[in-house]
């Protein structure tokens, strides 16, 4: 049995994340917690899921292993279908032998097999790191409808800051006129978001002559998006007016969880019909006790807080006891907090415990940078 | 180790008749994200028992729901799994006051017992609440003689019958007796089989370690809901115990928001609430809002309520989806708490 897809998506989820270190020691960036219960790749995989499109190749070569188990069979985002559904994509041994990933064109390439199966007519491309909430059906309409072969997805930023993205100029219909990735002066304000539909047949092509291109670094926003260009392909931008952030910095990490708070926040977790989807496991409802003080956080399942905990994002199975103080902070799961300690502007990963009357970080009012706590370390 | 699972989900609706309206006993809300139904069905998963039917009668609609495919619980099985076994259309005809319907229902299903390929049949209901370990159970019924091992709360047995209504038989031994049942027309399980196969020498016993719960009115399961919130060590015990861990329904709910005015103590919440106000000595089920300027002390709050600003409550059950108004004040007793029921808005 097989039934044509209209549209495929590959998640680009293989970086290394060292921006993010120490999170991202021992497992992939989209596999990074994020807004108390969920992680980072929940957020492109419920937009997928949300847009129709149920067959999703994800693109993975960093410490997989959190993310294979986390994405399982896709059960938790209604992916677990007969045909097509999500699939982990690792590199792999080929009759003419295999190679690591060399870069995202080069990653996508690898896997031109998996998209042939399903014969789509379209490709959409992803990155696993991006906090938003997108539905790319209309993205697709507007592809077809203006006949494009690449639609790149573009948001507005300040100029100053468009330096640190792929730059686009456009015309007065969108149609791209130059692309240029992190340029040092940037012409425009229209940023891409790494996300990219194309018609399969013009990808696969731009693909293989990149493939072939000794000189490419086989990267979509620095080798291939420019040769389409260069051939005079109809790039068209999709202009994007949502919340959306690149969370590859600690620092953005630890804002974009701070834009979940707040009434209304930047970004609300509770809006729409289903929110958004994601793998979670048994755990009781939190447990506020008797000197609990709790003010503008969110806190998740299987919690037990006897502390205070002040504008900050808590994971599931978090212990904050007796008179110990959390602050502008973000708490992975089991992290627990010993009694009169202080957790101040702060990003504590999975498992680590602060012991007894010990301080972590400081005011950020007062001037003090991020403190990251590593995995199962212990402030003693 | 052949177990098959078998789950009474309504035998006991009349204890609980104003939560059992519009759900059967095993769907009745608890603990702020369970069903009555996730306690027995735990325990046996935990216990490894991986074949499981859920016998309803009537109302069962929303035990459906929340049971759906099993895959929750793991029960999502080609072989095996859970099952809700639906009505059996010749049961409850027979009016008269001397059948018991464990009896009736016990009867109108044999031939689905009759089919049953394990060992031995676990058999639970949905009116008491505690983690016991059935693995125990299934071991001690193995190592001795007797084909029926009634599980109890305490040394010995009570003469009144299975009063915790868990208990484990021979597949085969079961079968015969049913088959017994149904020939000469027995009414009253207590009566007519336990009693019968006691005095036979045919029944032993299995202590428990842990406590259960009961909740035979709804006074009962309000006070229960209040040692949640306590330090008695019920939470710790029912829904904290890391080696009885308690599966239930998986939905999508954000974690819960605060506000910069919320004051929370003494209160188990579940995920995709909005708390802005106070919550006090309370268990709060998933995606309630409770509005700046609230008060609610002392209450039970089922999925989904909703109380706008400066709303109060006291020593209040509100049952799912009710709707509380600006201002609107609900106060019950502690003995006697104030029911509303599912859907209600208030203003």
């Amino acid at each position: 049995m097989r039934k044509q897809k209209e549209c495929v998506a590959m998640l680009l989820a293989g970086g290394q994340g060292s921006r993010l270190q120490p999170l991202t020691e021992r497992l992939a960036k989209p596999a990074v917690p994020f807004g108390g219960r969920y992680r980072i790749v929940d957020f492109t995989l419920s937009n997928c899921t949300e847009s129709g499109i149920d067959t999703v190749g994800v693109l993975t070569q960093y410490q997989p292993l959190v993310l294979n188990e986390y994405i399982g069979n896709g059960q938790p985002w209604d992916l677990d279908v007969n045909h097509g559904g999500v699939h982990i994509l690792p590199p792999y041994q080929a009759k003419k032998g295999g190679a690591w990933y060399k870069g995202t064109a080069n990653a996508v390439w690898q896997n031109r097999m998996f998209i042939e199966r399903y014969e789509p007519r379209y490709v959409l491309v992803l990155s696993g790191d991006h906090i938003y909430r997108m539905n790319y059906r209309r993205m697709l309409q507007l592809h077809r409808e203006r006949e494009a072969d690449c639609t790149i997805a573009v948001i507005e930023v300040p100029i100053r800051e468009a330096s640190r993205f792929g730059v686009l100029s456009v015309d007065d219909g969108d149609r791209v006129t130059q692309f240029a990735e992190k340029p040092a002066v940037p012409k425009s304000n229209l940023a891409s978001m790494g996300i990219y539909i194309f018609n399969t047949e013009y990808l696969l092509r731009h693909l293989l002559s990149d493939d072939r291109n000794k000189d490419s670094q086989h990267d979509f926003g620095k080798n291939v998006i420019p040769a389409m260009l260069g051939e005079g392909g109809r790039l068209f931008a999709y202009r994007f007016g949502g919340y959306w952030r690149d969370v590859g910095t600690l620092e953005s990490l630890w804002q974009a969880n701070m834009d979940l708070l707040g009434f209304p926040p930047e970004f609300d977790l509770f809006s729409g019909e289903s929110g958004i989807w994601s793998r979670s496991e048994a755990a009781a409802p939190q447990f506020l006790g008797e000197s609990a003080r709790i003010a503008d956080s969110l806190l998740s399942e299987g919690c037990h807080i006897n502390g205070s905990v002040e504008h900050s994002v808590i994971s599931p199975g978090v212990t904050v006891e007796e008179g110990a103080v959390v602050k502008d902070s973000v708490l992975m799961s089991g992290v627990h907090i010993g009694a009169g300690a202080r957790v101040e502007y702060a990003i504590l990963d999975e498992g680590v415990t602060v012991k007894e009357h010990e301080n972590v970080g400081g005011s950020r009012l007062a001037g003090a940078s991020l403190t990251v706590m590593g995995r199962e370390s212990e402030v003693l | 180790m052949s177990v098959s699972g078998i789950i009474f989900s309504n035998l006991h609706d009349g204890e609980l008749p104003m939560l059992t309206v519009k759900r059967t006993m095993g769907a009745v809300p608890f603990g702020g994200r369970y069903r009555l139904i996730d306690f027995p069905l735990s325990a046996m998963v935990n216990a490894g028992i991986s074949n499981i039917a859920v016998i309803a009668h009537h109302n069962y609609q929303s035990l459906m729901e929340h049971i759906g495919s099993g895959k929750d619980w793991d029960l999502a099985r080609h072989a095996g799994g859970i099952r809700i076994v639906p009505p059996y259309s010749a049961a409850y005809q027979v009016r008269e006051e001397s059948y018991d319907s464990r009896m009736e229902t016990l009867l109108s299903i044999r031939g689905m017992i009759d089919r049953i390929k394990e060992e031995h049949i676990l058999f639970a209901d949905c009116d008491v609440v505690g983690t016991p370990e059935l693995k125990g159970l299934i071991e001690a019924h193995r190592r001795g003689e007797a084909p029926i091992t009634v599980g109890t709360e305490h040394d010995g047995y009570a003469d009144e019958g299975p009063s915790l209504h868990i208990f484990i038989v021979d597949s085969a031994y079961f079968k015969e007796i049913l088959f017994e049942a149904e020939q000469k027309a027995y009414r009253s399980f207590t009566e007519d089989i336990v009693r019968r196969q006691m005095r036979r020498g045919m029944v032993a016993t299995y202590r428990f370690e842990n406590r259960f719960y009961r909740m035979r009115s709804l006074a009962e399961y309000y006070r229960l809901h209040m040692l949640l919130t306590g330090k008695g060590g019920a939470r710790e015990e029912l829904l904290q115990k890391s080696n009885c861990p308690i599966y239930t329904r998986i939905l999508n709910a954000p974690p819960v928001k605060y506000g910069s005015e919320a004051r929370v103590k003494n209160a188990l919440i579940a995920d995709g609430c909005m708390v802005e106000g106070e919550v006090i000595n309370s268990v709060i089920f998933r995606g309630v809002h409770i509005g700046k300027g609230c008060s609610v002390r002392n209450a039970v709050l089922m999925e989904n309520c909703i109380l706008a600003g400066n709303a109060t409550v006291d020593s209040v059950v509100l049952d799912k989806g009710v709707s509380l108004g600006s201002g609107v004040a609900l106060h019950g007793h502690e003995s006697m708490p104030l029911f509303v029921e599912e859907g209600r808005k208030i203003v």
